[in-house]
């Protein structure tokens, strides 16, 4: 059943994204409408998916790369929620919507099969590390994609608009830093209470490491002005990258213990 | 000395810094990863015993590491060169709108953070112990390492599984003594280790090893199990037989003149020879083949006695640390993640994620 729903939220954000873009060519104000229900009817089923999926397996979904995949894209349609209903704000759409649409492809051709959680995960900390995580993560994309927006609003000569998607990339890196910071103060106690050491030298927390100081560096970047604005942007998109490696390069190209 | 001073004060260089630090650990995620041989101790030791010890003996694999802490140093030192030059700034002008200085006292409070925290985890790197594989068998006793007074005993060992094979539980009652008197009673299990004034102990894993060999006795209407433990190598019945372990050969043959030997290395036909006394007095001896035991009963004394096998012992394998380095590096990250979630909000309009629209 579970498989039946991801589909079809897939659709939903799909056809959502589909009349976004179309009401974007000119002021079509009804076709905005219909997108703003079809995305938030789209977030609706993806909780529906993620409930579905915590029935059946007992635990928070974020233990398999299947579930932290449909956790990662609900954070970010969460985000989405949020700027549109506290800001009216939907340009980022363009391009969290299509990566909030990998993540359930690459989910709907991961294996979905339910094993039981080892001892060591079935803890409370474990729980919010990942979720903060992946919070963090989400927040990090919306940084990356108005820094896009930022880049190609001002190739095209637009400057009233610039201090917003820069805004929001600040903004977002600084809340996105604050819960990854936490989620790692989280992993380094469930690491002293699981393994000995809060800070075990295995690949992905040496990537979550880099992440972080990298983030360090961004958010001192608006201290200097000739790198707001461009720079800034520029290294948003980056730091996607970065993620990206953190959370599915280092679980799929590299050997680490820390799973996922 | 200024310049010195001057040039440690700059963002700039704490920007390229992490720039360095990322690109440098990006390539540490990956030798991490395909030097797992060369890296894979790292995290058995205190890090510094590691570090210039295997760590120099493998440079190939663990040059970033050094470089890390070559930048590191260097971060660390513009961190506290900033924020020493931001709070003395702050305090000669003193002036500023209540949120900017709310403002600035948190970005300096997060950076006190790091600089508590990062001494924390020098002090992590140098000092304290780690153990692992302390093996302890149920009803024994280990002294707690580099502790003369302090000592763990394994109560019981509680360990289930599904019917799949997978772990369902794995409880170590222990008993924490100091000078033989229980200081702590505590079930370890995973996630939920034995804390006691910076010592923390760990169950990893968890075994059975054979502790004693399982005798029968019978005849003369009765019937009576001994046990004899490997480590004492025998046992006095309730009917005051002595039996004691002798021998032990893998191939059990006989040549012509009757004596015992092994026909080959392999543990083909392995048997045990027992002796067996009456108070002081010797009685018979004989061998036991421990593959067909009913085939080779001994007989003494109008009785008979069979092997029935080993008697298991269940054990635990415990990790334990010492680590004086864990609490300052935990309040540092307090002091850093309280001060770095308060900024959220008393930045006013940065509380927002968007500035609001009107
Ligand atoms: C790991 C080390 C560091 C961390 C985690 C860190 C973190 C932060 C954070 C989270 C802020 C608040 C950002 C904001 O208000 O938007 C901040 C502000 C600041 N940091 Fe750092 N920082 C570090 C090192 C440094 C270094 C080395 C310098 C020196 C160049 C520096 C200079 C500043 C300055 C000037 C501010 C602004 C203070 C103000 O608002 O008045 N930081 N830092």
């Amino acid at each position: 059943m579970t498989e039946g729903f991801l589909w079809l939220t897939i659709a939903f954000y799909g056809a959502g994204f589909i009349s976004y873009v179309i009401s974007r060519n000119g002021s079509r104000r009804t076709m905005r409408r219909v997108s703003t229900y079809l995305l938030i009817l789209a977030l609706i089923l993806h909780t529906i998916v993620l409930t579905l999926r915590m029935m059946e397996t007992g635990h928070a979904p974020i233990a398999r790369r299947f579930e932290t995949l449909l956790f990662f894209s609900w954070s970010i349609a969460v985000l989405n929620t949020i700027l549109l209903f506290r800001y009216r704000l939907r340009t980022t759409e363009v391009l969290t919507i299509p990566v909030i649409l990998l993540a359930l492809l690459l989910a709907a051709f991961s294996d979905a099969g339910i094993y039981r959680l080892p001892l060591v995960l079935n803890t409370w900390w474990f729980e919010i590390h990942v979720v903060t995580s992946f919070f963090a993560y989400a927040l990090f994309t919306l940084a990356a994609a108005a820094g896009a927006i930022y880049l190609f609003k001002e190739k095209k000569g637009a400057s009233t608009e610039l201090g917003i998607y820069q805004n929001i990339t600040y903004r977002s890196i600084l809340w996105g830093f604050t819960f990854f910071s936490g989620s790692m103060l989280l992993g380094a106690i469930w690491g002293y209470l699981a393994w000995g050491s809060y800070w075990l030298w295995e690949s992905k927390s040496a990537a979550s490491l880099l992440l972080w100081f990298y983030y360090v560096g961004v958010l001192h970047t608006r201290m200097l002005k000739e790198w707001r604005g461009k720079t800034v942007s520029v290294l948003a998109i980056v730091g996607f990258g970065l993620v990206m490696f953190t959370y599915l390069g280092v679980s799929i190209f590299l050997k680490s213990t820390h799973g996922m | 000395m200024k310049n010195i001073w001057k040039f440690f004060t700059s963002t700039r260089l704490a920007v390229g810094l992490t720039l360095l630090i990322t690109i440098d650990v990006l390539i540490g995620t990956i030798l991490l990863s395909s030097s797992s041989k060369a890296l894979g101790t790292i995290d058995r030791k205190v890090f510094f015993d590691w570090l210039f010890g295997a760590g120099l003996n493998n440079l190939a694999a663990s040059w970033w590491i050094f470089l890390l802490l070559a930048l590191l140093v260097l971060f660390a030192l513009n961190t506290v060169v900033c924020t020493v030059d931001s709070i003395s700034v702050m305090l000669r002008s003193g002036r500023g709108a209540a949120r900017i200085k709310s403002r600035r006292i948190l970005s300096q409070a997060i950076h006190l953070g790091f600089i508590i925290g990062l001494l924390g985890h020098l002090v992590s790197s140098t000092s304290g112990f780690r153990t692992m594989n302390n093996r302890l068998l149920e009803g024994d006793s280990i002294p707690v390492p580099q502790s003369s007074e302090l000592s763990l005993r394994l109560n019981k060992l509680d360990v289930a599984f599904t019917n799949r094979g997978d772990m369902l539980r794995m409880d170590a009652y222990l008993s924490l003594l100091r000078d033989k008197k229980v200081v702590r009673d505590k079930v370890v299990r995973l996630n939920e280790p034995l804390l006691y004034q910076g010592n923390a102990v760990y169950i990893t894993h968890h075994g059975k090893t054979p502790e004693s060999m399982k005798f029968k006795i019978s005849g003369k209407g009765a019937q009576e199990i001994i046990k004899i433990k490997f480590h004492k190598g025998s046992v006095t019945s309730n009917r005051g037989y002595t039996f004691k372990m002798g021998r032990l050969i893998s191939d059990f043959a006989r040549d012509n003149k009757g004596e015992a030997y092994s026909a080959s290395k392999k543990l083909q036909n392995p048997a045990l020879e027992v002796k067996i006394y009456k108070g002081e007095k010797f009685l018979v001896s004989g061998w036991l083949l421990l593959k067909n035991p009913d085939k080779t009963p001994l007989a003494f004394d109008g009785l008979k006695l069979v092997f029935s096998g080993l008697d298991y012992k269940p054990y635990a394998v415990l990790t334990i640390n010492k680590d004086p380095g864990t609490v300052i590096v935990l309040s540092g990250s307090l002091i850093f993640i309280i001060s770095l979630i308060l900024l959220l909000f008393v930045k006013g309009e940065a509380m927002e994620l968007v500035r609001r629209q009107t």
